[in-house]
């Protein structure tokens, strides 16, 4: 346990500047005549250099007064230029968000053996199969995680699973439901969560409003002689849509859910080839391939989708372009090891995509570097579940089961932890339901 | 629209009280995050933009604050790198501000612990960073630290409180003592 209060003690000791008495008044001597000098630089034409004492540290503006003015100018026009552009940075980037109530214990687990979602259920390729999707509702401070018919919420203040009203219709894959479900997405814009499932060429979208407790099942969209679909979605904070990635024709839309309405995206030139590889599969024309994984999410930092699919690729949706790097696969075991349901997603405060699969990876597309992390847990025990990104308490939260005992046979999800980049720590927000 | 010659009198009247009341502050933020010359040019800069945006800046005791603001998008915007943060550090190494007048042993364990501190705030993230300078080094409360930032006084005692425990994490890691990054969860026969 860290004794914060010693650690804000130890820090204050360390005060680079502890009192203002304490201030070189050279220093400031230095500050004054520099300001001085620059306001009437910047406000008149330069026709004369103010008598400088000699500066102690041969500091620019006393070596060459003409040259330095001229700097000082622009460098004054610069400062006031980017003191603009930041004030705006800072003005939209500290928008407040949720954050939980006081006397909130967000760091200690859950009350034990709670009700929460199901820790069994069938065999993946059986046809009950249920796959869970979860997203982040930032405006409640709840992850929401659907399963199948049923809509689990966990408010990650308190650590608690909660029930809601799930989808008018079942996921599972069987004739006249919605079929597969693709992907689970936060629209914080419309502040509504947006399912994609759907098989063969028909996409079927439904929208839930966690204020309301409602869903809205929306138009169908069709994709006209698509053997097959397979939907990733990624939020674009800039615009408030939802852009949706399409693996097996490499096809790209932007989703609005206020409008319903899909818009297809030019990607340009190279771009991603198709993830699927042709297998033999005799009588069943629909499986006669494989799709590999794709992994996409928005990376605020660069303002760019990154997707990992055997390279990283980054696509910019201003410019509607990709951009491939090259990337040591070794970095990422279990990617590509369907139906892990391994997770990537944008961490904020971190300012990195994380993947974990058979272990954290995180990737800084400032730097387009992938860099194993410290914490690694088995995905024999976390199974398939997904993994979000938690903004209030700025950590990665992902559920997980009690054992691996019953591996592929055994999809665990009511326990929980959460996996902090910044300090490589595993945290128990709740311990999962035993048997 | 240039201003008249009573404007430019009140505008300079104005700054000369901004200036004369919050240049020690201006420069101790700038000194409490980057270097001597640095911090010098940061203030210099800080009350340049104060200058030509001399309408903008709050006639109260805000003005503090809009200048922290100020100096912070200047320090960002032409300082804040990891390696020149890392110069802070070793300036302040070589070269401690603080005035230690005890025993040269007490001295030389206080530059450490001191060295080890700020190594440790210099791993943590920009934003961890800022809200403990702002509330620790600056002593800012917290309401106005959510001013500044943008966020409750609620969610600044959440931030600071969760910055100082990475920090003391950070510290504990650089100490040698285990830093927690073992999972809580081993899976039986687990890789």
């Amino acid at each position: 346990m860290v004794d914060t209060e010693h650690v804000l003690e130890q820090m204050r000791a360390a005060n680079p500047a502890p009192s203002l008495e304490q201030l070189a008044v050279d220093d400031l001597d230095l500050v004054r005549n520099f300001v001085a000098r620059e306001r009437s630089t910047a406000a008149t034409p330069v026709e004369e250099q103010p008598q400088m004492r000699p500066d102690p540290l041969g500091r620019r503006w006393g070596v060459r007064p003409v040259l330095v003015a001229g700097l000082a100018f622009v460098l004054v026009l610069g400062t006031l230029g980017a003191g603009l552009l930041l004030f705006r940075g800072f003005d939209e980037t500290a928008a407040a968000g949720f954050t939980c109530p006081p006397g909130s214990t967000p760091d200690q687990p859950g009350p034990a053996n709670q009700p929460g979602p199901p820790d069994n259920g069938p065999m993946a390729y059986e046809d009950g199969f249920e796959s869970s999707f979860a997203t982040f509702d930032a405006g409640s401070g709840q992850v929401l995680m659907l399963m199948g018919d049923a809509l689990w919420t966990f408010d990650v203040c308190t650590n608690i699973w909660a029930t809601a009203p799930g989808p008018p219709w079942t996921t599972a894959p069987r004739p006249g439901n919605i079929g597969y479900m693709m992907d689970f997405v936060y629209d914080v814009d419309s502040d509504r969560a947006i399912v994609f499932a759907g098989y063969d060429d028909v996409v079927r979208v439904g929208s839930y409003e966690p204020a309301t407790q409602t869903w809205t099942v929306k138009s169908e969209f069709v994709v006209p002689d698509s053997p097959f679909l397979w939907l990733k979605a990624a939020y674009d904070p800039v615009t408030g849509l939802v852009v949706l990635y399409e693996p097996f024709m490499s096809a790209m839309w932007i989703y609005d859910v206020d409008t319903d309405t899909w818009t297809e995206v030019d990607q340009g030139s190279p771009r991603p080839g198709s993830r699927a590889i042709e297998v033999f599969s005799p009588g069943d024309e629909r499986n006669g391939f494989q799709l590999n994984e794709v992994f996409l999410t928005y990376d605020a930092s660069v303002d760019r989708l990154v997707a990992y699919m055997g390279s990283t690729w980054e696509f910019d949706i201003r410019a509607g372009r990709w951009e491939e790097h090259a990337t040591d696969t070794n970095l990422l075991q279990g990617f590509g090891w369907w139906p892990t349901a391994e997770e990537f997603v944008y961490d904020e405060a971190n300012q990195v995509s994380v993947f974990f699969g058979d272990q954290v990876t995180t990737y800084d597309a400032s730097e387009r570097r992938w860099t194993p992390q410290g914490g690694i847990y088995s995905r024999d025990t976390r199974g398939v579940p997904p993994m979000i990104y938690d903004p209030v308490n700025e950590r990665i939260v992902m559920t997980v089961g009690a054992t691996n005992e019953l591996h592929y046979r055994r999809w665990p999800r009511s326990g929980v932890i959460a996996y902090d980049v910044a300090t490589g720590e595993w945290i128990t927000l709740l311990d999962p339901t035993t048997e | 629209m240039g201003m008249s010659v009573v404007d430019e009198a009140v505008a300079e009247e104005r700054f000369r009280r901004i200036y004369a009341a919050y240049e020690r502050q201006v420069y101790a933020y700038c000194l409490r995050r980057i270097d001597r010359d640095q911090a010098i040019d940061c203030t210099a800069d800080t009350f340049l933009v104060a200058w030509r945006r001399i309408s903008d800046v709050p006639a109260d005791d805000t003005a503090l604050r809009w200048l922290y603001r100020t100096a912070n998008h200047v320090i960002g915007d032409r300082y804040r790198s990891r390696a020149r943060s890392r110069a802070l550090v070793d300036a302040l190494k070589a070269n401690p501000t603080t005035d230690y007048s005890a025993e040269p042993e007490t001295v030389v364990v206080r530059r450490e612990a001191d060295t080890a501190v700020l190594d440790a705030l210099d791993r943590l993230r920009p934003a961890d960073q800022e809200v403990l300078r702002l509330a620790v080094w600056e002593e800012l409360p917290h309401r106005e630290i959510g001013e500044l930032l943008g966020c409750s006084a609620h969610a600044v005692d959440q931030r600071v409180h969760r910055a100082a425990k990475r920090l003391g994490r950070q510290l504990r890691t650089r100490a040698g003592v285990a830093s927690g990054v073992t999972p809580r969860f081993d899976a039986p026969g687990g890789e």
